[in-house]
């Protein structure tokens, strides 16, 4: 039954209500009130189990259940941080840049009742530099949520203190991932750190923290007001709820769209974004979870937008972007140009992701230069191997989606070009 | 100098972290802003400032691309190379860009009124081409919109309005 | 056993403690797991990913929790999707690990054709060739060849100076950050870092001077490449062709176990050597650098003799014969009395051995002293030794319940490696305290901290020593601890509001320092120069501490005298001083001290004076004057000091590099040095020269015996003069035999042999002298580990209180200034002649002030100031520096230019500041 839209937005509510950056809008509209009833009439412990029971799954790629992984921090270590990721830089992800300049308060909100739950006075949101704006806008809607008693001491008159701060980063796609980020909000260079410990255990100052995604935290609120049933009334029994995904490439349509998780990409791409640009030409590939998820082709437009369901596609559902490319695409350069992003990002603590980036690069690039040699589609993959699941972080094993993908489904395609 | 111009915003910093390390991105960017750049004595002024060694914000300021250490126009410009912004304009954007400015990508213009570079994924992929300029957003950004978007960046720093090289006042 | 865990590698099974990771457990069975970024002195990384080994657990059923097993009964194993890095990974029981199949096989070769990548295999120029990690790495575990042929390497400018005493080729570097952890980590001086990411990724220092740490050498030794390299040593030579010689340092008195290497008699370079009781791996810049005076041209190759009123060559025979004539003389006509004799903290236990026993034995004088006689000397230090470290004591054994306290001393500036020993206590739980006067670098790693008003050590002392002794429970205890009493009275208006008020420090910081003192298990409380200086009461004081909380000769306790010299230990257990004989023996009647000495040489009283390995005329000009008076000054050196130049004999001495001996360090551990050059010259060690005097001089009791004719008949007279002779004899062979007697004759020194001193057992857990090259360079130690002497305090006996008073300080309010005189590690002392690489290093001859204090002055940088006491008056250019406390001037101690002798007074020196005019 393919749908062209959702009754009701849980997180881009900016798409059914204008103005709700406004806080006098969003009031209007009930904002607040769930965090007040959170935080005055809720136990923490309740908090986390209804997220646990929601089956909230974290937007920031992984998919990990938000409430479990609340449920890792020790309660008797203080004091406690709760991080905002809003270091949105995976290609093709901009759904987070949707939720901060449009539907602040609800992020602000989601924080608001999350801090509260896990037990941290002070959150950080960490931004990403390029969302100069967007880092401005926070701050000023902090602010005014600040100004009506929502934030900082004894909010709600709850005896609950919350400082929610906007730290913007600087440019390095490597402090989205939880420990580098932590790593860059201590002042330093971006580099993971080594797990265990991991955040819930000793992250900021090494102290417990909760890092979670803008957009997981944007659905707290309403799962808090509305409950986990109503919430699990969206999406699949696995993956509940609806994700704001990312279209981009060569569809009518490029944009967010709020999905109820569980549709198919065919239903996606067509319904939603309106279909292929050009629809004379067909397309080729998709990349369907930011620049780090395998791609897919035509003939697996039937998989269910789902973790599950992706990852048995061999791929995930990652930040939620989907990238469409049409036949006119070089699969050499777009192949290329992905490398080229992990090579510019990689960050360079470890030897064969900084190294294996370069390499791929400089293969892709002759390739695509003409100059391609018989044994490289062997070469690439062979390097692949040696990086997949030898690098330090995930970012090293991003880049091996690519030239996977490529040589998986379009090996005559690189082949020819070889020739 | 910085911490006196700056004082009630550099202290207003240092009061949201209980380490003072924190506050070196933000206090970088004030940096930035106050002197168009990053140089080595900038550089070590802000270590001063927040009591680090020097060694440690030298490697800050390397390791960010929002943070320049070397002369930067009043104007960055940067312009989305990424997929899927590669197929959808972006290499012409380029292309336009340096053939107006006269510069190659990664470079100065004479007049040192911009600085034009290729960027990855800026999320905004749906706006393709897109460009951010000092970091604010311009979408759509056709080789048409180019000479007018130009020069109403050009009409910007005449009027004697606040640039910030770091976006610190971006407006959308 | 539940602190050990057994694991199976390779098939192999293998039980080490908890928390080791799994590289360490394979070293254990020697399988060695090949590592760039790992090393075993710092934490893991896991960055290099060159470890990668397949890990696997015992499956645990969810439901009952136990170990699931197979048909055969065995534990099913579930080895984990991804290998991990063996050097991150703790062991687990019952774990499995495969360090060798194609799988590692195939990421291990795929890590070292990345490395090899951007690396530019130029091998025969480098100076790691040879002793490389990448290099025996590559050839261990390395791909045939790489698939990596483009010409776009990394290419960087060709050395780069990290400051004036290492290169940094960043071609060669492969990124494992073991240099810039060891800076953060170990050496704590952040001054290096990355510049760039990602394949750009490139060290950095950018201190002011680059690569601002005294510990910089070390990470030329770590580094797996050929990335870092010493100016020093750059280019000099082969490493196979170095031959090492093992050594220790005789720069300062932490004793660090080294080596020369040697090439065709030349010393080419200094390397550690692994003594985890002593330096661990480490060494400071000056002991790796400073080996230059060695063969500086401007050693002394042969007796001098003044002829017509100048130093002319002279032979052996010539000189010895002309001392030993002209002593006999004074001896003779005014008595062994009129000669003194100084041999500094520089000479090895066998050289002041021998001394002593020229001086009290032959020459019949008890005039000797091992400081120079100026008023910069400081008191003689007991404590150290009555108190010292409990033999036995590793301090890298300490950790957790351990309070260490630092006193009135500077570890990085007086004992570099010391600062890093003690952070190590630190981080391993311990509890570190730094009382000074001012600011010092080892105050970033402690706990607590307090600085003190100079003057005042004595009122913070009193505020710590109260509480502790109104804990001693009157039953018995009292009565054990001599002197108990003596001290009520003292301390009875001791408190710590009293210490706040009169010595300006923080209440509720000392507070906690009571309570850590209170509840240390072990103590070990360091001292330095300041506290010396501050006068007895201060290291009295510490040593009541030591003792009020019941630490005095416990295990794992004691204090540690930083007095300058590499053997200050050592010239004190030989008794080179007044008032004790060797091992602190009482004597019948003391001799002058080394300023007495300058004293009676000025009122002409002084006939002789005989001084090795000191140059107090440098330390104060004025003595010169003193030594004209005197008919007979012998020096013996390395160097023409300004001493040995007013000297009538002069015989040159071999340096460590070119003999055989003992130091003792301040830990007091007796350590061996061996020779590793032969002479270039006919300069001879200093105990022989003493020897060939002594045998040339009948002994002072064989003359006296022979005397005594007239009482006795002449048989039992003969039999006398024959006893005294033997007991007087000097015929040692070798310093091993001198060692023999020291043995046989200071009770401490009992068990201390040259065979004592060569063990060498495993450190790091493994086995002795495994020269494992991933660690980087070979750190063997052949030469042994040395061997403690136990101390006073040990025996047993009754414990005394020492004397203590509280000192206050009034000042006149014409000079209300204090001036504090500061060591530095690089001064202008003469170990340093001949080391040109560090000069820029050198404590410069400035006078520090707080900038609050210069601008109440009205003083820039470089302005000139007068600093005026009640002796006199000195000139210095002003250097405005937050770490001089307000209210006081630092001076520092041995820089040319800098004649502090003439302004201090003992304790703390009002001066007077003004601006100089003109
Ligand atoms: C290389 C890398 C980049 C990442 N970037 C982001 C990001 O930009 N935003 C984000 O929310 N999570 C990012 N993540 C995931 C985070 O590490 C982390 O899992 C996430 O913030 C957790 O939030 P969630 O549980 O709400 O998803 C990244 C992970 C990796 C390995
Ligand atoms: S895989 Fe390695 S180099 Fe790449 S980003 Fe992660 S840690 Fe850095
Ligand atoms: S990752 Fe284990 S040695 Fe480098």
């Amino acid at each position: 039954m393919p749908k062209t839209q959702l009754q009701e937005h849980i997180v881009l509510r900016n798409r059914e209500i204008a103005n709700i950056a406004d806080i006098a809008v969003y009031t209007q509209h009930g904002g607040y009130e769930t965090a007040r009833k959170a935080l005055t009439t809720m136990s923490a412990q309740a908090i986390v189990d209804e997220v646990k029971k929601s089956g909230l799954r974290g937007r920031g790629g992984a998919g990990f259940p938000t409430g479990v992984k609340w449920g890792f921090v020790p309660r008797e270590i203080f004091p406690k941080y709760l991080i905002v990721n809003a270091d949105e830089s995976e290609p093709g992800t901009f759904n987070n840049h949707e939720i901060i300049d449009h539907n602040p308060h609800q992020l602000i909100e989601g924080i608001i009742i999350s801090a509260f739950a896990i037990g941290a006075n002070t959150a950080y949101i960490y931004i990403r530099g390029e969302f100069a704006y967007g880092a401005r806008l926070l701050e000023q809607k902090i602010a005014e949520a600040r100004a009506k008693g929502f934030v900082g001491k004894n909010v709600f008159e709850s005896g609950f203190d919350i400082e929610i701060y906007v730290h913007r980063g600087a440019g390095a796609y490597i402090c989205g991932e939880e420990t580098a980020l932590l790593e860059s909000l201590e002042g330093k260079i971006g580099q993971p750190r080594l797990k265990p410990p991991f955040p819930a255990v000793a992250g900021l100052y090494a102290k417990p923290t909760v890092v979670n995604n803008v957009e997981t935290l944007t659905n707290v609120p309403r799962i808090i007001e509305k409950g986990a049933d109503w919430y699990r009334t969206f999406g699949t029994e696995r993956s509940p709820g609806t994700k704001a995904v990312s279209i981009s490439g060569h569809v009518k349509n490029p944009g967010n769209y709020e999905i109820p998780l569980g549709i198919t990409m065919r239903e996606f791409i067509y319904d939603w974004a309106g279909g292929m640009r050009d629809p004379n030409v067909p397309l080729k590939f998709i990349i369907p979870g930011g620049a780090s998820s395998s791609w897919l082709t035509p003939e697996h437009l039937d998989t269910p937008l789902t973790w599950d369901d992706m990852a048995a596609a061999g791929t995930m559902l990652g930040s939620g972007a989907v990238v469409v490319l049409d036949e006119s695409v070089s699969v050499v350069k777009a192949a290329l140009r992905v490398d080229e992003f992990f090579k510019h990002e990689s960050c360079g603590k470890c030897a064969p992701c900084r190294e294996g980036t370069h390499f791929l690069v400089k293969v892709w690039e002759r390739i695509d230069e003409g100059h391609g040699r018989p044994d490289d589609i062997e070469l690439l993959s062979d390097v692949g191997r040696q990086m997949l699941g030898k690098c330090f972080c995930p970012l090293g094993d991003s880049a091996v989606s690519a030239v996977n993908s490529a040589v998986k489904f379009f090996r005559d395609e690189i082949a020819a070009q070889i020739k | 100098m910085l911490y006196e111009k700056y004082r009630d915003e550099i202290d207003a910093i240092l009061a949201r972290y209980p380490s003072k390390r924190s506050a070196l991105l933000p206090v970088l960017y004030i940096a930035q802003d106050a002197y168009g750049r990053l140089d080595d004595a900038s550089i070590r002024e802000v270590a001063e400032i927040l009591d680090l060694p020097y060694t440690d914000v030298f490697e800050v300021v390397g390791f960010y691309t929002l943070f320049y250490n070397e002369d930067v126009g009043k104007f960055v410009l940067d312009v989305c190379d990424d997929v899927p912004c590669c197929f959808c304009g972006a290499e012409e954007l380029v292309a336009d860009l340096e053939q107006r400015l006269k510069v190659k990508a990664g470079y100065t213009t004479d007049d040192k009124m911009f600085t034009l570079r290729r960027v990855k994924c800026i999320a905004a992929c749906d706006q393709a081409p897109v460009l951010q300029a000092n970091l604010e957003f311009h979408y759509k950004v056709t080789p048409d919109k180019v000479p007018a978007l130009l020069e109403d960046l050009r009409r910007k720093v005449e009027s004697g309005a606040q640039i910030s090289i770091s976006g610190r006042f971006a407006e959308h | 056993m539940p602190d050990e865990v057994t694991l199976t590698i390779d098939g192999q099974s293998v039980t080490v403690p908890k928390g080791t990771v799994v590289v360490e457990a394979a070293r254990k069975i020697e399988n060695l797991i090949p590592v760039f970024c790992y090393h075993p002195k710092m934490a893991p990384v896991g960055m290099c990913r060159m470890c990668l080994v397949k890990v696997g657990t015992p499956k645990v059923d969810r439901g009952t929790g136990k170990v699931e097993l197979d048909t055969d009964g065995k534990p099913v194993i579930q080895m984990m999707p991804r290998l991990q890095t063996a050097c991150t990974t703790p062991v687990s029981e019952g774990m499995v690990v495969v360090t060798k199949d194609a799988e590692v096989e195939h990421a291990q070769k795929g890590v070292l054709e990345a490395l090899l990548t951007s690396h530019p295999l130029d091998c025969p120029v480098c100076d790691k060739g040879g002793e490389c990690p990448l290099q025996n790495l590559t050839m261990g575990w390395g791909p045939g060849q790489s698939r990596f042929d483009y010409s776009d390497k990394v290419h960087f400018q060709k050395p780069i100076p990290l400051g004036d005493l290492i290169y940094l080729d960043r071609e060669r570097c492969i990124l494992c950050a073991r240099c810039v952890r060891f800076q953060d980590e170990i050496a704590g001086d952040p001054v290096l870092g990355f510049d760039n990411r990602g394949r750009s990724w490139m060290i950095i220092s950018k201190s002011d001077p680059a690569f601002d740490s005294k510990f910089s050498g070390n990470t030329t030794d770590i580094c797996p490449v050929g990335a870092l390299t010493s100016a020093d040593f750059r280019f000099k030579a082969r490493v196979w062709e170095l031959q090492p010689v093992p050594t220790v340092c005789n720069h300062c008195p932490v004793g660090c176990n080294m080596t020369f290497d040697m090439r065709a008699n030349e010393i080419m370079r200094v390397m550690p050597r692994e003594n985890d009781a002593v330096n661990e791996i480490w060494i400071c810049d000056r002991g790796r650098f400073a080996h230059h005076f060695v063969a500086s041209p401007e050693r002394l190759t042969t007796p001098l003799v003044r002829k017509n009123g100048k130093l002319q060559e002279a032979s052996w025979e010539e000189a010895l014969d002309l001392v030993a004539r002209q002593l006999d003389g004074i001896r003779e006509s005014a008595g062994g009395k009129a000669v003194g004799g100084l041999a500094g903290p520089s000479l090895a236990n066998e050289d002041l051995f021998a001394f002593q026993r020229f001086f009290r034995e032959t020459l019949g004088s008890p005039n000797i002293d091992c400081r120079p006689g100026t008023a910069l000397d400081l008191p003689l230090d007991d404590f150290g030794a009555e108190y010292g470290l409990t033999s036995g004591t590793d301090l890298m054994q300490l950790g957790k319940g351990t309070v260490v306290l630092v006193f009135g001393a500077d570890p990085e500036e007086e004992a570099p490696v010391h600062l890093l020993r003690i952070r190590n206590i630190a981080k391993r739980g311990g509890t570190l305290i730094t009382i000074n006067g001012r600011a010092t670098k080892l105050d970033r790693f402690a706990e607590h901290t307090l600085h003190y008003r100079y003057g005042a050590e004595t009122e913070v002392l009193a505020a710590m020593l109260k509480p502790l002794y109104d804990a001693v429970p009157p039953e018995g205890k009292r009565a054990a601890l001599r002197g108990f009493g003596d001290l009520r009275g003292v301390l009875a208006n001791a408190s710590a509001e009293r210490a706040v008020a009169n010595a300006g420090v923080d209440g509720p910081t000392l507070e906690k320092i009571n309570q850590a003192l209170a509840s240390a298990t072990n103590l070990v409380i360091f001292y330095g120069q300041e506290a010396l200086r501050a006068g007895t009461s201060v290291t009295a004081g510490l040593a009541n501490i030591l003792t009020l909380a019941r630490k005095a000769g416990a295990p794992n306790s004691g204090l540690v005298a930083l007095v300058p010299g590499a053997n200050a230990r050592g010239a004190l257990d030989m008794g080179v001083r007044p008032d004790r004989g060797p091992g602190y023996s009482a004597l019948k009647q003391p001799g002058m001290a080394a300023h007495e000495m300058f004293d009676a040489a000025r009122q002409g009283r002084m006939k002789a004076l005989y001084i090795a390995g000191l140059d107090p005329v440098q330390a104060d000009p004025t003595l010169a004057e003193a030594l004209k008076k005197v008919d007979l000054v012998v020096v013996q050196e390395l160097f023409l000091t300004a001493t040995a130049q007013l000297a009538d004999v002069v015989f040159p001495v071999l340096s460590v590099a070119e003999r055989e001996g003992t130091f003792t360090n301040a830990e007091r551990r007796v350590q061996r040095f061996r020779q590793a050059r032969r002479p270039v010259a006919p300069q001879r060690p200093d105990w022989q020269i003493l020897q060939s005097l002594a045998r040339q001089l009948s002994a002072e009791a064989v003359i006296a015996a022979s005397a005594n004719v007239s009482d006795k008949s002449r048989r039992q007279a003969r039999r006398a003069e024959e006893q005294a002779r033997k007991r007087t004899d000097w015929s040692y062979a070798s310093p091993a035999e001198i060692l023999m007697d020291i043995a046989a004759s200071v009770p401490l020194y009992k068990h201390i042999s040259y065979a004592s001193l060569e063990s060498a057992l495993g450190v790091w857990g493994r086995k002795p002298n495994e020269a494992y090259y991933f660690d980087g360079t070979s750190y063997e130690n052949t030469g042994g580990l040395g061997k403690q002497v136990p101390a006073g305090a040990e025996n047993g006996g009754t414990l005394s209180l020492q004397p203590f008073n509280v000192r206050t300080f009034s000042q006149p309010a014409e000079r209300p200034w204090k001036l504090i005189a500061t060591p530095f590690l690089y001064d202008d002392s003469t170990l340093l002649n001949g080391s040109a690489l560090l000069n820029n290093r050198k404590a410069r001859p400035v006078a520090a002030l707080n900038p609050a204090d210069a601008d109440s002055l009205g003083l820039k940088d470089g302005d000139v100031i007068s600093i005026a006491s009640g002796r006199g008056e000195l000139r210095l250019s002003v250097q405005r520096t937050r770490l001089a406390p307000q209210g006081v001037v630092l001076v520092p101690l041995h820089v040319q230019g800098v004649p502090l002798v003439t302004v201090v007074e003992a304790g703390v020196t009002a001066v007077a500041i003004r601006r100089a005019e003109g």
